[in-house]
């Protein structure tokens, strides 16, 4: 990988830049009596601090998974993104209420009370005049540093996606609202020079910290779902078990959860089959790799899958067949010389015993119920008498179309001896 | 080789039913016949008397003779909405069952993807398994090659070092997305089978070209 594409390299630079930012809004701001650049400056300082933090977690998040961290660490970066979402929504608020108030003290029922209290006011450029060296000085600083910060954010939120580190892409936003804001106060500087109209800066103003409000929101609701587990969504989901379906052998998603750590996806799924085990370890691998291609072309570089294979839900239960003496499946109960009790499982005979019942229909029933059978079958149409006396026995009465055992996989076994 | 019929048992069970869709499914895509057997077990499909071409789909394989389709779970060849591919493991098998399987291919209108597995050479430091092939084997995916154009049938291969044979089929079908794994008996094989191997760890449909359909077993 090229050096400059690391994240630490990319953190060094942005160090670096704050560093030069600092330098030159202080000195500049003191030289030309700039309360504005000057508190720019030291906000800037504060930002060293957040870079800072963020190599901090960097490293925390490369930790490897562990049994007191089995999913590893990386949900140290989701921290970062959630409180960079609170801080840019926190600075496009202040923004808008700083340009609202000023633009609504033009109107002249609103001026003198703001004259007398404004609870967002805002920084003027200079204290005192405002001379052509002055006004290049300012211009010079606020556009040079908004054009840093925004060559620095594009390389700094290129190198977090490359590497899927999304504390890198949402220090990035952080450092693109920083050009942003330097970008206002150039365009402020402009606008009084030009225009007179120092106004035109509240509204563009509205404008930025309408895109702030978004970026935050979106890097926000990021670092929140990623540290609640939110599931990567429906249609992902969807994709997932419309692949796992593909899959030779799959009898059905028997539960599916997914979720990110960090920029990390994590599926855990549970499949049913009836596949052979040495049958399931191939399609476990196989599933595995399907999941993670599809994780891959959702965007999701970086995959964790934990697929288990299980049987379906047995079904287990018990039916008879009622057999006359020529073993063919009687037309009634009354007519059976014997019953077959097949034990069903997935509904397959599993084991299937003969009972030769003694006494009269009552007597059938009542075998047949000690026998924990559930459903008695006869073949043809039945009788409405037995069909309504089994019923009232709990005993479901089925009729079948043919005569043969076999058809209904209860045949003799001729190898049991 | 000439499609005959295609035999399965008819059982009312839920495996019986999935098999018997499949049977049928198979069928209407050979456009031949389906036949069902109520009731058969394993002693009715052993005795039938199975003409040349005839395709038998039944859970386990009864016959050597005869070319069985084990279709394991699955309902319908491309019930999944799988690719119309079929994986065929090339062996040294004589172009004759190969150029049966193929023509069946066709006549499904099938892609065929030759797998081959090949031990690593020691002294080749090359990733790439082709280069790791004897000149028998080479000669072998060739023949299979010019069978498949001569057929018609549109192919791929895939030459791989597996750690295990039958493994690294069944992982290949799975992963490739195949509706069929199309095998032939190995005919100098003392003990051990690949088709049983397949038997126990396939969850893809099993093709097993008889060695002599409609002779005698």
């Amino acid at each position: 990988m090229n050096r400059w594409m690391s994240p630490y390299a990319a953190m060094s630079v942005i160090l670096a830049m704050y560093v030069v930012k600092i330098a030159a809004k202080l000195s500049v701001g003191y030289a030309i009596n700039s309360p504005m650049i000057v508190g720019d400056g030291w906000h800037n300082v504060s930002d060293i601090i957040e870079a800072l933090l963020v190599i901090l977690m960097l490293w925390l998040s490369s930790r490897p998974k562990s049994d007191h961290y089995p999913f590893g660490r990386k949900n140290a970066e989701s921290l970062v993104a959630l409180s960079t979402g609170i801080g840019l929504l926190a600075l496009a608020a202040k923004l808008a209420a700083q340009s609202a108030l000023s633009l609504l003290a033009l109107v002249p029922v609103f001026a003198g009370p703001l004259g007398v209290w404004n609870p967002f006011p805002r920084e003027p450029l200079v204290t005192g005049g405002v001379g052509s060296v002055t006004f290049w000085l300012a211009l010079a600083v606020t556009a040079g540093c908004g054009a840093l910060s925004f060559v620095a954010s594009r390389y700094q939120i290129a190198v977090g996606r490359k590497t899927n580190h999304p504390s890198l892409v949402a220090d990035g936003e952080e450092t693109k609202s920083d050009g942003y804001v330097e970008l206002i106060a150039a365009a402020g500087i402009l606008s009084v020079h030009f225009t007179g109209i120092p106004k035109l800066e509240d509204a563009f103003t509205l404008f930025i910290a309408w895109k702030l409000s978004s970026t935050g929101r979106e890097l926000f609701l990021g670092g929140w779902h990623a540290l609640l587990q939110h599931s990567l969504g429906k249609e992902v989901e969807e994709a997932i078990r419309t692949a796992t379906m593909r899959l030779a052998g799959a009898a059905k998603v028997a539960d599916l959860k997914t979720f990110k750590v960090g920029a990390q996806a994590v599926v855990i799924i549970k499949v049913h089959t009836r596949a052979s085990l040495e049958a399931t370890r191939m399609m476990k691998k196989a599933l595995c790799e399907r999941i993670a291609t599809l994780l891959d072309g959702h965007g999701f570089a970086e995959s964790d899958v934990y697929a288990r294979f299980d049987c379906p839900s047995p079904d287990e239960h018990r039916l008879a067949y009622a057999l006359g003496s020529d073993g063919r499946i009687a037309t009634a109960i009354a007519d059976a010389a014997s019953f077959r009790i097949c034990g069903m499982i997935d509904g397959d005979v599993e084991r299937a015993r003969d009972v030769t019942p003694a006494g009269g229909f009552w007597q059938v029933i009542e075998l047949l119920r000690s026998k924990r059978v559930a459903e008695v079958r006869i073949r043809g149409e039945g009788v409405p008498k037995e069909k309504a006396a089994c019923e009232a026995a709990g005993l479901r009465y089925v009729t079948v179309e043919h005569g043969d055992p076999a058809a209904y996989g209860c045949d003799k076994d001729d190898d049991l001896s | 080789m000439d499609i005959g019929r295609v035999i399965a048992p008819e059982r009312l069970t839920r495996s019986g039913t999935t098999l018997l869709a499949f049977a049928e499914d198979l069928a209407a895509r050979l456009q031949c016949p389906c036949v069902r057997l109520l009731g058969a077990g394993p002693d009715m499909l052993l005795k039938f008397d199975y003409e040349r071409g005839d395709i038998l789909v039944a859970p386990r394989p009864v016959r050597r003779d005869v070319t069985m389709l084990v279709p394991f779970d699955e309902a319908g060849l491309l019930a999944r909405g799988n690719a119309p591919r079929a994986l065929i493991p090339l062996s040294n098998n004589p172009s004759t069952t190969r150029a049966d399987v193929l023509s069946l291919l066709a006549a499904l209108g099938f892609e065929a993807l030759f797998w081959h597995t090949t031990w690593r050479d020691a002294g080749n430091p090359s990733a790439d398994a082709r280069d790791h092939l004897a000149a028998d084997s080479r000669a072998t995916i060739a023949e299979a090659e010019s069978i498949a154009r001569d057929a018609g049938v549109p192919f791929r291969t895939i030459v791989t070092t597996a750690d295990s044979m039958h493994y690294g089929i069944a992982l290949a079908a799975l992963t490739e997305e195949c509706a069929l794994v199309a095998m032939s008996r190995g005919r100098d094989a003392v003990r051990g089978s690949y088709v049983k191997s397949m038997l126990d760890c396939s969850a893809v449909p099993l093709l097993v070209i008889g060695r002599n359909p409609g002779g005698s077993s």
